[in-house]
């Protein structure tokens, strides 16, 4: 017999980027640099090709944090 | 080289709570203290504390944990966890790191990925409803972005 099982998935670094509005920002543990960062240069990239993210560290009250902030969309070049 | 911050309370004369075996402990001036032993001016930060944040006092009374005193269950759920920030600072600031979610606002922390529309068709609810979790959870956390919420939501486990 079949069962079905109901799976909960936490929200991913992905998901967190991906969500993201223009000028929205969130905070990380500065540990999570090497995760991030090349996320939104590559899964992110190829998914939203004209996003553009910002990262910056910062002092937190625990130690640094890295800062991500969704920039205004790359404007459609007007080559044709 | 980064060192780790010591446990609050450790070498100075702030304080840091803890909770073990269903008992709660502080640490202040090196010292660990027993609920019992704690000093008439760190029960009134926490009185205060109380006074100041009705919600947290609400979501306390809401969590089946069995407690024969509610202050001592309110410390073990508000400030239980050692985490680097003095419960109480030096400058007798509290700070608390409860964020106390129901299970609805849990399911849409869950999918923070999601518009609000999308959430609303998941968990077949109204988008209205949806807006409405997301602007008590901002409130009771202090928190004003939804993606923050639910990353601290994440580091403490709760999602």
């Amino acid at each position: 017999m079949n069962q079905i099982i109901d799976v909960k998935k936490s929200p991913t670094w992905t998901h967190y980027i991906s969500a993201l509005e223009v000028g929205e920002s969130f905070t990380a543990d500065y540990d999570k640099m090497p995760t991030i960062s090349p996320l939104i240069s590559t899964r992110i990239k190829l998914k939203f090709p004209d996003r553009q993210y910002k990262t910056s560290k910062e002092k937190g009250h625990d130690g640094d944090l890295l800062r991500v902030t969704r920039l205004e969309d790359k404007e459609e070049s007007n080559d044709n | 080289m980064t060192l780790p911050n010591l446990i609050p309370g450790l070498v100075d004369k702030s304080v840091e709570f803890f909770g073990h075996n269903m008992e709660v402990y502080c640490i202040h001036d090196g010292r660990t203290i027993e609920y019992a032993a704690f000093p008439m001016w760190m029960r009134e930060i926490i009185m205060q504390h109380m006074e100041t944040n009705p919600h947290l006092v609400a979501a306390v009374r809401r969590e089946k944990v069995d407690f024969s005193d509610f202050v001592k269950k309110y410390i073990y759920l508000v400030f239980g966890r050692i985490d680097g920030i003095p419960d109480i600072a030096l400058d007798g600031s509290t700070n608390h790191e409860f964020f106390a979610f129901s299970k609805r606002e849990i399911d849409i922390l869950r999918l923070v990925h999601l518009t609000d529309k999308e959430i609303a068709e998941r968990l077949f609810i109204s988008r209205e409803t949806v807006l409405s979790h997301w602007q008590n959870m901002r409130r009771s956390t202090g928190l004003n972005n939804k993606i923050q919420l639910a990353i601290s939501a994440s580091k403490r486990g709760i999602i």
